[in-house]
């Protein structure tokens, strides 16, 4: 929780410095010196090693005098300026060269290295002077023999002063060890150099390294970072299992225990669908019968999956990359986990709130006809099917633990094939037993909990929650998946507002909107909105306010808006001090719904108290009673959201606005985008208060002390995000 | 065994720079033999440098590691010439003197005064030199500091009392011979400055481990007599010997090409130069360049140059002062931006009132149309009978404008005997002149 709030405040605060910086930039605009001076060559090299392929970033920042120099061979129509065209010409003659000038070789043959793609661009430097900045992005491969010695040198311009840097990572399933380079870089690329007081310039031109698959030799030495730490890979156990000198049988069943429990542990970490399988299990009041099915699946699913990708992994390495494998089959195992948690949370929903029926008395009839007819152990078809659990454990196991791929490739590498699968149907033994138990967990603890009094509301509400949790969960892996290969979806949430000024206007307003749906989602945002929200049960209003919200927040941003455009104010200078009013009203929010609860709720809920205790039909919205606590708060729900909205559009915005306005030339493209940008928010706190709202709403009518707790929650969350935020902004301004 | 290293460093950074930018000439013909040339490994430096940039990161208040540290970059300055290695040598002997003071830290004092004199505040090492012998009298470094801080200033007598001071405290050492050269050249001795340096030489070479740059740098200097006095045969000589001993040497390289023109060498000159100015675009180099670009018709590529010294004036005047005198001249050679670069000139001359700045002043107030005031400067450039064509030169063209022809004939005649080919561009002019 508390690294929740900082870390949304640490989010909040980058914003506003990172404005500042544009700012500054835009004004002062300095690029980082050249720690070498104005007339240097810079290098950059990451050399990303494989045990049959190597992938190198290799970047060139020619300071100011080169760089002049360069531009006039570049220049060729002599006007002055280097069009796209003529750096695109340059780009093209001197690449060769470049590339000539790194060597690499594998067990001493040279490696040829072919290039992938060139880019080039000028960034203003000292005097009024360019510097020219150039990327070669290069593959290599060549024949594996198990580990192999690689040395890479950069001869380039070896002669003239510069920076000279070589990074060595190892790819995917590779290990680099008794490296003469460093793990990790100073230099962004050579975009930023280190400010340090006393640090003379790196001079790395030659590196030699040893990789291979899976654990290095105990006498290796560990890739290290700059600082001499060992790159942090953590330590793989069950794959050093496979490594071990000889085979006694004593080893041999030490080792089968150890990937059991190794298979156990790894089920406990997290990613593996534990919480798929308890929430699946749970909300389908599974038995024991179906907890066994599934973690047989996941075994047998896992142990084929490991064998598939090593099969694949060894014969078809020349041809896919495992680490472009590993996204792939975790983005199919989060899109069935989608597709089943979207459908039962469709149907289950319906059922529940009766739109499928019409009435919720009907509904209310229908859940306690299949209590009676089918008990637990029979399962009607709408619930759980073998097909969605066979389904389900798929998800679970496809996704191959990557110790368990390691140690099946080290298996075949070492010729111990037999004793490697074996370990690895014992990993994958381990891995189920673990994911049955956690079901079982579920199943038998859901028992209690239907025999507990009252629980038959809690029982209806279940299977909705757990059907969204299972999609949520299903989503997460998809966007990790996503992430994995190299589509990484935050990149369009955290678009560096700097590149908008190349943008049409079209790009711009789109970028307007995502930052808008972006900004919804600020802390201080959710944490104002919560405890309004946490008042209403009612989805639809829930929703108006996220909306009114929204347009609060819209519209003092024109306002701000035109302040900026046509006043040329200054509002940087007033953000700090909205803030704190926003810190304040934060605390307000959360004490007034404190002090609502500590009253005894005399707010709507103890209407429900009465009719939602004894009996599980009245519902929160169609229920006959509910408009009356509406209309209690009836004006309030029109101004109170509205007002805080403003405040907020008035508050963290600030930065944000500015920058993008400053971006953009035309007062009219800056409403538009300011508009978008409103709309973008609005729909974004729209959903969130939506989002926010469904747990109050699902227990609000059965369960008074979940609802209160929830709401409880919200108060503090406000509160306690808010005192955060007086304290840290109190300290800047006082 | 520190301290003495440390002090043929210093000997050798101090006059480097001290006639890194100036020229000298002589009369005379060489007579003593130099030891044969070889290469001298660099010194280990990069990991030393890491290792104690590594300390001081852990203990920011270790003296000696910061000392240390502070005289490893000026080696790096004095061996590439790359005013970066100035400012992370600064900032480690002001940190070093921030945790212990001065007076039980005169190590990073002195370290402090090399850094000052590398960035052309004279005044500034005068009076730090003049602490340091309060500090320690006793030793010879101190002296040298301060003769080397007053020769830029332009104070000769109080210059050669110094070095007095400092040959009393050490005797035979190739640093106070080197100084000796240097009072010999600006006196108009050439011959025994060619002696003296030789004998520094051989003294340097003798060191274990011999210092790379500071056998290069005496090798550069023999080179430059040795042109002075358009013996251009033995400056290759000496030059090559340079670069054998420490490759890519900057001030050799330049030497090298100034030679290979002064030869008539225009194409090998032109490559030789684009290689000095490849390992550093010092604008001197640049400038020749460019003058060879124009000999050779390429006119294109000697405009790029020209254009490349404005931008690196640009940058200079961000960086620091230090090319000043060089750009002053370069305009007046080249008749450009007269009175910016009289004001320059000016400016240095107020600053430092040593015989080349009065030369500079000289031949910019020529170009800026003020006679009286050049008359006036190139009387105080000439006052130490310094032997040496540029001077003669700029004698001669400013005695021309003032109507004095016997005198600019004298005077130009005596530059183009001493040194036929002093500059590629400047030479022939005093040839028209003379053919007049």
């Amino acid at each position: 929780m508390l690294s929740f709030i900082t870390s949304g405040l640490t989010q909040r605060r980058r914003v506003s410095i990172w404005a500042l910086c544009a700012l500054m930039a835009i004004t002062i605009f300095q690029a980082t010196a050249h720690p070498l001076g104005n007339f240097t060559f810079n290098h950059f090299v990451r050399v990303e090693s494989g045990t049959d392929r190597a992938k190198i970033r290799y970047v060139v920042d020619l300071a100011e005098v080169p760089a002049f120099q360069e531009a006039q061979k570049a220049d060729t129509d002599q006007n002055g300026a280097l069009s796209a065209t003529e750096l695109a010409a340059y780009l093209e003659s001197v690449a060769q060269g470049y590339v000539g000038g790194l060597k690499l070789t594998a067990g001493g043959k040279p490696v040829a290295l072919k290039l992938e793609d060139k880019q080039i661009g000028q960034t203003p430097g000292a005097a009024g002077l360019m510097t020219l900045r150039m990327v070669f992005d290069l593959t290599g491969d060549w024949e594996a023999s198990g580990s192999s010695r690689l040395a890479f040198e950069n001869t380039n311009l070896i002669e003239r002063a510069g920076w000279r840097e070589i990074v060595v990572t190892p790819l995917t399933g590779a290990t680099v060890f008794d490296s003469t380079a460093f793990g990790n870089a100073v230099t962004d690329e050579l975009k930023t150099y280190p400010e340090e007081l006393l640090a003379a310039p790196l001079n790395e031109s030659k590196a030699e390294w040893s990789v291979m698959r899976g654990v290095a030799p105990a006498s290796a030495k560990p890739l290290t970072l700059r600082d001499g730490k060992p790159v942090t890979v953590a330590r793989d156990r069950f794959a050093e299992l496979i490594t071990v000198e000889k085979l006694t049988p004593t080893v041999i069943l030490v080792g089968l225990l150890l990937a059991f429990a190794l298979g156990g542990a790894h089920a406990m970490s997290p990613g593996h669908g534990k919480t798929v399988v308890g929430a699946y299990l749970v909300g389908s009041r599974g038995t024991f019968k179906h907890a066994a099915f599934l973690g047989a699946t996941v075994t047998i699913t896992h142990t084929f999956g490991v064998f598939l990708l090593g099969l694949v992994t060894l014969f078809a390495s020349r041809y896919i990359l495992p680490e472009k494998l590993y996204p792939i089959l975790s983005f199919i195992s989060g899109a069935l986990v989608v597709v089943i948690g979207a459908s039962m949370f469709s149907k289950r929903l319906g059922a529940l709130i009766g739109l499928n029926h019409g009435h919720e008395h009907h509904s209310h009839d229908h859940s306690h006809t299949h209590e009676g007819d089918s008990g637990h152990t029979h399962l009607p078809p709408d619930e759980i099917s073998w097909r969605s659990l066979l389904a389900l454990g798929i998800s679970g196991g496809i996704m191959p633990c990557p110790s368990a791929l390691v140690l099946m490739l080290g298996a075949i590498s070492l010729n111990r094939v037999g004793y490697g699968l074996i370990l690895i149907l014992v990993f994958s033994l381990g891995l189920a037993s673990v994911l049955t138990a956690v079901g079982l967990a579920f199943v038998y603890g859901g028992k209690l909990l239907d025999k507990a009094p009252g629980a038959t509301r809690w029982l209806k509400v279940l299977p909705v929650v757990s059907a969204l949790v299972i999609t949520v969960l299903g989503v997460a892996i998809c966007y990790q998946a996503l992430q994995q290969a190299g589509v990484n979806p935050a990149d369009f949430w955290h678009v560096e507002l700097d590149q908008a000024k190349s943008f049409s206007a079209l790009a711009t307003l789109g970028l307007g909107f995502v930052i808008g749906l972006r900004h919804a989602l600020d802390t201080d945002h959710l944490a104002a909105v919560s405890t309004i929200v946490s008042e209403r049960k009612n989805l639809f209003s829930s929703l108006l306010i996220g909306g009114l919200w929204g347009i609060g927040h819209t519209v003092s941003l024109l306002i701000a808006g035109i302040a900026v455009v046509f006043l040329n104010l200054n509002i940087e200078k007033y953000e700090k001090p909205l803030e704190f009013c926003v810190a304040l009203m934060l605390i307000g929010l959360g004490l007034n719904v404190l002090i609502k609860l500590a009253r005894g709720g005399k707010i709507h809920f103890h209407e429900h108290e009465h009719g939602g205790h004894h009996h599980v039909h009245p519902h929160l919205h169609d229920g006959k009673p509910e408009p009356e606590p509406h209309t209690h708060h009836g004006l309030k729900l029109g101004v109170r959201p509205l007002v805080i909205g403003m405040i907020h559009g008035l508050a963290g915005s600030a930065g944000l606005l500015l920058v993008l306005l400053a971006t953009i030339k035309t007062s009219w493209l800056a409403f538009a985008v300011i508009a978008i940008f409103g709309i973008g928010s609005i729909g974004g706190m729209m959903l969130m208060s939506l989002v926010l709202s469904l747990p109050l709403h699902l227990t609000a009518g059965s369960f008074t002390r979940t609802n209160l707790a929830v709401r409880a929650l919200a108060g503090v969350f406000s509160l306690g995000f808010g005192l955060f935020m007086a304290y840290e902004l109190g300290h800047e301004l006082f | 065994m520190q301290s003495k290293s440390c002090f043929a460093k210093l000997f050798a950074l101090t006059l480097a720079l001290a006639l890194g930018i100036g020229c000298a000439s002589s009369s005379a013909s060489p007579t003593s033999a130099t030891p044969p040339a070889k290469p001298i490994p660099a010194e280990s430096g990069e990991a030393a440098i890491r290792f104690l940039e590594d300390r001081v990161k852990r203990d920011p208040d270790d003296f000696p590691a910061l000392n240390n540290l502070a005289g490893r970059y000026l080696l790096k300055l004095r061996e590439t010439g790359n005013l970066q290695w100035l400012e992370l040598a600064k900032r480690s002997a002001k940190a070093s003197l921030k945790s212990v003071q001065a007076e039980q830290n005169p190590e990073a004092l002195h370290l402090l005064a090399q850094t000052e004199f590398a960035a052309h505040d004279f005044a500034a090492v005068r009076d730090h030199a003049r602490q340091l012998i309060e500090l320690e009298n006793r030793k010879a470094y101190p002296h040298q500091l301060l003769g080397d801080a007053l020769l830029e200033l332009g104070e000769y007598e109080a210059a050669k009392k110094a070095f007095a001071e400092m040959e009393v405290r050490q005797r035979g050492g190739h640093s106070t011979l080197i100084r000796q050269a240097r009072l010999a050249q600006l006196t108009g001795n050439n011959e025994r400055a060619q002696r003296l340096h030789s004998d520094a030489l051989q003294l340097a070479s003798e060191m274990v481990p011999p210092e790379r740059e500071a056998v290069a740098w005496i090798r550069w200097q023999l080179g430059e007599t040795a042109f002075s006095v358009g013996d251009y045969a033995k400056a290759e000589i000496e030059y090559r010997d340079s670069l054998t001993t420490f490759p890519n040497y900057y001030r050799a390289l330049g030497g090298l090409a100034k030679t290979l023109a002064a030869k008539g060498d225009v194409n090998g000159a032109i490559e030789q130069y684009r290689q000095a100015t490849a390992i550093l675009p010092d604008p001197v180099f640049i400038a020749a360049l460019g003058d060879l670009y124009e000999a050779a018709g390429r006119q294109a590529e000697a405009k790029a140059q020209f254009a490349l010294l404005e931008k690196m004036a640009a940058l200079a005047a961000a960086n620091g002062e230090v090319y000043n005198r060089v750009l002053a001249q370069f305009y007046a050679d080249h008749d450009l931006k007269p009175e910016a670069a009289y004001q320059m000139a000016k400016r240095e001359y107020d600053a430092r009132r040593d015989i080349y700045g009065a030369d500079v002043l000289a031949w910019t107030s020529l170009k800026a149309g003020k006679i009286a005031e050049a008359q006036a400067a190139i009387k105080e450039a000439l006052r130490l009978g310094t032997a040496d064509a540029k001077l003669f030169f700029h004698a001669g063209m400013i005695a021309r404008a003032a109507g004095d022809k016997a005198v600019a004939r004298d005077f130009l005649q005596r530059a183009l005997k001493l040194n036929p080919q002093f500059d590629l561009r400047q030479a022939s002019i005093a040839k028209q002149a003379l053919a007049e």
